[in-house]
C-alpha cells in the first residue's frame, strides 16, 4: 500500500466511482438526461466485464498475434 | 389463384412461366391485402405502391418478351429497413434517421434486382436493429399475426411478421445475435444466418461488424436456399434439398435447453419430437456437447456493445434524446466495456469456433432449441427481457457457422416454437438437406396465422 492510499486529504478528494465513470466516457450530458439509463448500462457493463475477464483463454490465443479473419 | 399471398417465390416463378399469374396481378393482390391487414401487426415503415407497382409492370413486360432477369424475376421482397434501397428511406426505425433516403441499392438489394425481384418496401425493426421492441420510436413495432398481441420477434420483425401474413414471399433481415433467426422462430418461418461474411453487408447499417450478417428469410425451404444463391452468386444449390437424410450424423445440443436456460415444457416437447422425426427419417441422431450457452453470450454481448458503442457514441452523445428507451439502455453499455475484456472477448471467440468446429468432426448437422419460449406478450417488459435473453441463437454470430430456424412444433397458446439446424461454415448445404427433409415430412411450414389465412384481401 502506498502513502498516497493513507493520506486522508487525498481520500476526501476522491470522486465518486459512478461519476468517474460517467466522467471517463465523456457522458456528462447524457448522464444529466437520463441518469437512470446510464445506471443500468454501469451496471450491464459490470456484469459482462466480469464474465470475460473470468472466461481462461487458451495459452496458444494468448501467444498468437490475433488478426480477424479475411474475406472468405 | 384465391392463393395468391401464400404462393411460395419458385411457386410464383412457375406461374409466371405457364402465365398463369403475372406480376402485376400478384403485385396488385399483395398491395390490395398489405392495405387491408397491415394496420393489426404493422410490417410496413415504408410501403413503396408506385415504385412495386412500376417494376411489376417492367417484369411483365420483360416476361412478356421473353427477357426474364433471373430466378426471382416478378418476385415481391420485403427489406429490413436497415438496408439500403435507392430512393427510399432508411430510417433503422429511429428518430435519428427519419429523413435518411438512400442514395443507393445495398449490395444484397443490387443482387435481387439483377434476379428480377420487386422491392415492396422497408419493412420493421428494432431500433438500430437493438432497442425493441418499443413503442417510444417513430414508428409502431411490428406485431405477430400468430397473435398480435404478442411480439414477432426482432430485431428483423417485419420481416418475420409479414412473411407469416402472407404479405411477401421473401424477406431480408440481418442477424447479430440472432435478429433473423428470432422472428423466423417466432413467426413460424424460415430463416438463415449464413456463413460470416458470405452475404455482402455493403449498405447494411452496421451494429457489430464481427457478428452482423445479412440473412434470407421465407416460408419454404427451398425459397430461402434460392434467395441465399442469388444473395451469393452461386450455383443453386436446390437440387440437394431432393435428397433424403439416412445416415446423416445429426448431433442434438441438448445441454442449451436442459442445463444453460431450461426450456418450457412446450419448447422441449417440440425439440424432442423433431429429433424423433430426424430419426425416422434415417439420420443418426446423438446428444453432443458444446460449451455452455453463458461462454458464448458473454463473449456476443461484450463485442456487440463495445462495436455498438463505437458506432453509436458520438450521436449518443449529442442526441440522447433521439434514441429510443431499450437503445439507449442497451447501447451504453458498450461506452463501460474495457478494451481488455473487448480484446478478450474476440480471442474466446476463436476458441469458441474452434470448439465448434471439432464438433463438425463428428456429426454433420446440429440440432438446437432456438428461442426457450415461444413468443410473449409484446407490451409485457419484464416477459420480453427473459425471452429474449433466453434463447441459443447468439452462439453462431460468434462462431460464423451458418444456422437456420424453422418451426416445429406449435405452444398451447397457438404460438410458434422453432429448431435451429446448424452446419459447418461454408456448408449452408447441409443445413438446407436436413431442412428440406424435415418440412417434406412434417407440416408446420405449412401452417399459417389463423386471423391472416382467412383473409383474401
Amino acid at each position: 500500500m502506498s502513502s498516497h492510499d493513507t493520506d486522508p486529504a487525498r481520500a476526501q478528494k476522491r470522486p465518486d466511482p459512478a461519476r468517474a465513470q460517467v466522467e471517463a466516457a465523456n457522458l456528462e450530458t447524457v448522464f444529466a438526461a437520463f441518469p437512470d439509463d446510464v445506471l443500468m448500462a454501469m451496471e450491464q457493463a459490470v456484469r459482462y466485464n466480469k464474465a470475460i475477464s473470468e472466461q481462461k483463454i487458451p495459452k496458444r490465443l494468448l501467444r498468437a498475434i490475433f488478426v480477424p479473419e479475411p474475406n472468405p | 389463384m384465391s392463393e395468391i399471398a401464400w404462393l411460395s417465390a419458385t411457386e410464383l416463378a412457375s406461374a409466371y412461366r405457364t402465365r398463369e399469374l403475372s406480376p402485376v396481378t400478384v403485385v396488385e393482390h399483395l398491395l390490395e391485402r398489405i392495405s387491408g391487414l397491415d394496420a393489426r401487426i404493422n410490417v410496413f415503415v415504408h410501403l413503396d405502391v408506385e415504385g412495386a407497382l412500376r417494376q411489376a409492370k417492367e417484369a411483365e413486360t420483360n416476361i412478356l418478351a421473353r427477357r426474364e432477369r433471373g430466378p426471382l424475376h416478378g418476385v415481391p421482397v420485403g427489406i429490413k429497413d436497415i438496408i439500403d434501397v435507392a430512393g427510399l428511406p432508411t430510417t433503422c426505425h429511429s428518430r435519428m434517421l427519419t429523413d435518411n433516403i438512400s442514395r443507393e441499392d445495398a449490395e444484397c438489394v443490387m443482387r435481387l434486382r439483377d434476379a428480377g425481384a420487386i422491392i415492396l418496401g422497408k419493412v420493421a425493426t428494432h431500433e438500430f436493429a437493438i432497442g425493441g421492441p418499443s413503442f417510444d420510436l417513430p414508428y409502431p413495432p411490428a406485431r405477430n399475426p400468430w397473435n398480435p398481441d404478442h411480439h414477432p420477434g426482432g430485431s428483423s420483425s417485419g420481416s418475420g411478421a409479414g412473411l407469416a401474413a402472407g404479405f411477401f414471399p421473401l424477406a431480408l433481415g440481418t442477424d447479430t445475435g440472432g435478429s433473423v433467426r428470432n422472428p423466423a422462430g417466432a413467426c413460424g418461418v424460415i430463416g438463415l444466418k449464413p456463413t460470416y461474411e458470405r452475404v455482402s453487408r455493403k449498405g447494411v447499417f452496421p451494429l457489430s461488424w464481427t457478428l452482423d450478417n445479412v440473412g434470407p428469410m421465407g416460408r419454404r425451404v427451398e425459397d430461402v436456399s434460392l434467395l441465399l444463391d442469388v444473395l451469393t452468386g452461386r450455383e443453386r444449390s436446390s437440387p440437394q434439398l431432393d435428397r433424403d437424410i439416412t445416415g446423416m450424423r445429426i448431433g442434438f445440443v441438448r445441454r442449451f435447453h436442459e442445463q444453460d436456460y431450461v426450456a418450457g415444457p412446450d419448447t422441449a416437447a417440440a425439440l424432442e419430437t423433431a429429433a424423433s422425426v430426424l430419426a425416422e427419417l434415417g439420420a443418426i441422431v446423438t446428444d453432443i456437447e458444446l460449451p455452455p450457452l453463458q461462454d458464448f453470450a458473454a463473449v456476443s454481448r461484450t463485442i456487440l456493445t463495445s462495436e455498438g458503442w463505437s458506432i453509436h457514441g458520438e450521436a449518443m452523445r449529442a442526441h440522447p434524446q433521439k434514441y429510443g428507451k431499450l437503445s439507449r439502455q442497451r447501447l451504453l453499455v458498450g461506452a463501460f466495456i474495457t478494451s481488455e475484456n473487448y480484446i478478450r472477448a474476440r480471442m474466446l471467440a476463436a476458441k469458441l469456433r474452434q470448439d465448434v468446429d471439432d464438433a463438425f468432426s463428428r456429426v454433420d448437422v446440429l440440432l438446437a432449441a432456438n428461442a426457450m419460449n415461444p413468443a410473449c406478450r409484446i407490451d409485457d417488459e419484464k416477459a420480453i427481457a427473459t425471452n429474449y435473453l433466453q434463447h441459443a441463437r447468439a452462439p453462431f454470430n460468434v462462431t460464423g457457422h451458418p444456422a437456420l430456424s424453422m418451426m416445429c412444433g406449435l405452444s398451447q397458446q397457438g404460438m410458434p416454437i422453432a429448431m435451429q439446424l446448424i452446419g459447418p461454415r461454408q456448408r449452408e448445404d447441409v443445413v438446407f438437406r436436413v431442412a428440406a427433409a424435415y418440412e417434406r415430412a412434417t407440416d408446420w411450414i405449412a401452417m399459417k396465422p389463423p386471423a391472416f389465412a382467412g383473409s383474401t384481401c
